[in-house]
């Protein structure tokens, strides 16, 4: 839907012409390699959050450590990795949906090289960008690799085919800050791992112990820029979002709409309930120390889940 | 090729509402008999009974919506928006029934999710009978597109066939605990299930015979001759089976009940596709004005072809890893 491939139109209809081309289309790769890794990133997050506060807390402390190994040693690789991924996916998204990245940069006359913004506020109105604090030339060097080089601005398109560019350039911008301070994160770990203080410098320890949520807003991020970026297209370049529309009355998607966050509300709440208060009871002897054995390492884990909620 | 591949599509999917209706059935079915659970203990044995299937139950549903998305996205378009109030119900109920379910058995406090539990499994369970009546009675269509309003399903034909299916899934799920359970709850079930059998004719005699009246073409699809001649064993093998079950439910028979109910069930379904084949939306679409091309259709039926036996075989082993009884205070969660 965002780089559509392997079809032909015939009477305003798509039809599928080579099923493989279909599945793997342009953006296939960059988009899998980048979202698979931001899972891993975001799970080694939580499992960094955790250990970190077991050491603080002094409970644990076998299991702690090695929670902090592993997130480490995954991070340390993974988060540098994934600003390579996101470079090449952008590069791909240059190519293919030029107008989404001039909304993830605020970028209006693609006459000029871009700056890099690290704050601005996107006058849509007008097409100009207030309270700018920029880097100059920064997003054509990323982009192009070349100080002066040229990329599409968001005026080279009438208003109607541009994105909310609010909307696709914050949600950028948290992901960027977010993935900047994995990576941050994880090499000073690595650095305290190799020095042989980790254990012990409790200030870096408090701040990760808070980080468990990072990787989440990150992958919401991700997701509200890749999705409002495409806009006004619901399937790039052949169908529009107004075009796709169900004969369902708003009022019975408004409806719906709340009935589902109320839903997920109930949901999210108690299940974050029940995450920490097995957070907060720690982990358990395995099945095999305390003789019991499980046919399975899902009934295993949930048996000493269970165990440890019913404490 | 070109016609007879959304009949095959129409089968996949037939089997796969089949699928669903007899095996989420019988668990919605032990959802709208919980509060006749006299404790705890004996709502973990009922709960207990179904932990290892109901979640696997379930992914039928998948397949029965995905494969209809898939292989015939033309009635998709006009089932979704005419039915919408009643799906999006149903779906937030199972979510909740799911969640209820797993949460049960982690909580100090277990009333609001025994609530929870039996509110949304009756729920979802209304939604998919008003789902079937609303395709029963039919969907207004205008140029290939739905062109009704949002409340078109609400009808009292629609809501006897939510009770109806209320009905059908608590005797499946009491002639399940029958089957599946000792003690008090196996012996509350067989009670259970006498007057619940009692309610599944009466509402099947109800639903097919409002049907024909409602539906001229349906009346004429039983009742012109030469058709009543060979579709006259449906109705009298029904009452046969129905006739039996009762018989076996008496007798204290502990797997043939179960057995005989997914057989009425199996009998209903008979009914539908007999009085409605081949309109998918009816009365105005059928299986072949709806179908995808012939590319996407071969395409995806490789795929479910491929799958489908791999997950019938696992299905088979986990009814096979945990037959027999659940006893009271035993756990295979």
């Amino acid at each position: 839907m965002q780089t559509p491939a392997g079809h032909e139109l015939r009477g305003g209809i798509a039809y599928p012409r080579d099923w493989l081309t279909i599945i793997f289309n342009p953006s296939f790769p960059y988009r899998f390699a980048h979202m698979l890794n931001a899972a891993y990133l975001t799970t080694g997050f939580v499992v960094l959050a955790v250990g970190a506060r077991y050491l603080l807390a002094g409970r644990h402390i076998e299991e702690a450590r090695t929670m902090l190994r592993m997130a480490i040693g995954l991070t340390a690789v993974l988060a540098p990795l994934q600003l390579l991924l996101g470079d090449q996916h952008g590069l791909n998204t240059l190519q293919y949906q030029p107008i989404k990245v001039a909304a993830m940069e605020a970028h209006w006359d693609g006459s000029k090289p871009g700056d890099f913004h690290i704050f601005a506020w996107p006058d849509e109105e007008a097409g100009v960008n207030r309270f700018a604090i920029s880097i100059p030339r920064g997003s054509s060097l990323v982009l192009t690799h070349h100080m002066n080089g040229l990329f599409p601005g968001l005026s080279s398109v009438p208003a109607s085919d541009r994105p909310p560019v609010k909307v696709v350039f914050f949600a950028f911008r948290i992901m960027l800050a977010i993935g900047s301070f994995m990576i941050a994160a994880a090499m000073y770990g690595a650095y305290l791992w190799w020095r042989g203080t980790l254990f012990e410098t409790r200030w870096y320890l408090r701040v990760m112990a808070q980080s468990w949520w990072i990787g989440f807003v990150a992958v919401i991020s991700g997701w509200v820029v890749t999705e409002s970026g495409r806009q006004p297209w619901i399937v790039h370049g052949i169908l529009r979002t107004a075009d796709a529309t169900s004969p369902v009355p708003g009022a019975s998607i408004a409806g719906t709409l709340a009935l589902f966050v109320i839903a997920y509300g109930i949901v999210f709440w108690f299940g974050i309930y029940y995450i920490n208060r097995l957070i907060a009871h720690g982990p358990q002897k395995v099945a095999a120390e305390t003789g019991r054995f499980s046919p399975s390492p899902i009934s295993a884990a949930q048996d000493t889940g269970r165990e440890a909620l019913q404490r | 090729m070109e016609w007879y591949l959304p009949l095959i599509w129409a089968a996949v999917i037939g089997t796969a509402v089949v699928m669903y209706v007899i095996m989420d059935g019988f668990d919605l079915g032990i959802g709208i008999l919980f509060p006749t659970a006299r404790n705890e203990s004996e709502r973990d044995q009922m709960t207990r009974s179904i932990a290892p299937y109901w979640d696997g139950n379930e992914t039928w549903l998948v397949l029965g919506g995905a494969g209809l998305f898939v292989a015939f996205p033309k009635a998709y378009a006009v089932i979704m928006p005419a039915l919408y109030l009643p799906v999006i119900v149903m779906l937030i109920a199972l979510v909740f029934r799911g969640v209820a379910f797993e949460f049960r058995h982690v909580s100090y406090s277990k009333t609001g999710w025994n609530i929870g539990f039996f509110v949304s499994s009756t729920v979802a369970t209304v939604a998919q009978g008003v789902v079937l009546g609303g395709l029963i009675q039919g969907i207004s269509v205008r140029d290939g597109a739905f062109s009704g309003g949002p409340f078109d399903w609400a009808t009292p034909f629609a809501f006897a066939c939510g009770l109806s299916l209320v009905a059908g899934y608590a005797l499946l799920g009491a002639t399940w605990l029958t089957m599946k359970t000792e003690g008090p709850v196996a012996e509350r079930a067989r009670g259970q299930a006498k007057m619940l059998l009692v309610a599944v004719l009466v509402f099947m005699a109800l639903v097919s015979l409002w049907t024909p009246l409602k539906q001229p073409r349906i009346a004429e699809r039983w009742f012109s001759l030469p058709n009543f001649y060979f579709l006259w064993p449906v109705p009298f093998v029904t009452a046969l089976i129905a006739y039996y079950a009762w018989r076996w439910i008496e007798a204290g028979r502990e797997v043939p009940p179960f057995l005989a109910t997914i057989a009425l069930f199996l009998l209903g379904f008979l009914g539908l596709v007999i009085s409605n084949f081949p309109y998918l939306v009816p009365p105005s679409l059928t299986v072949w004005d709806t179908a995808a091309t012939p590319a996407s259709q071969i395409f995806m039926l490789l795929g479910t072809l491929l799958l489908l036996p791999i997950v019938l075989g696992y299905i088979g082993f986990v009814y096979w890893l945990f037959r027999g009884k659940v006893r009271e205070g035993e756990s295979y969660h």
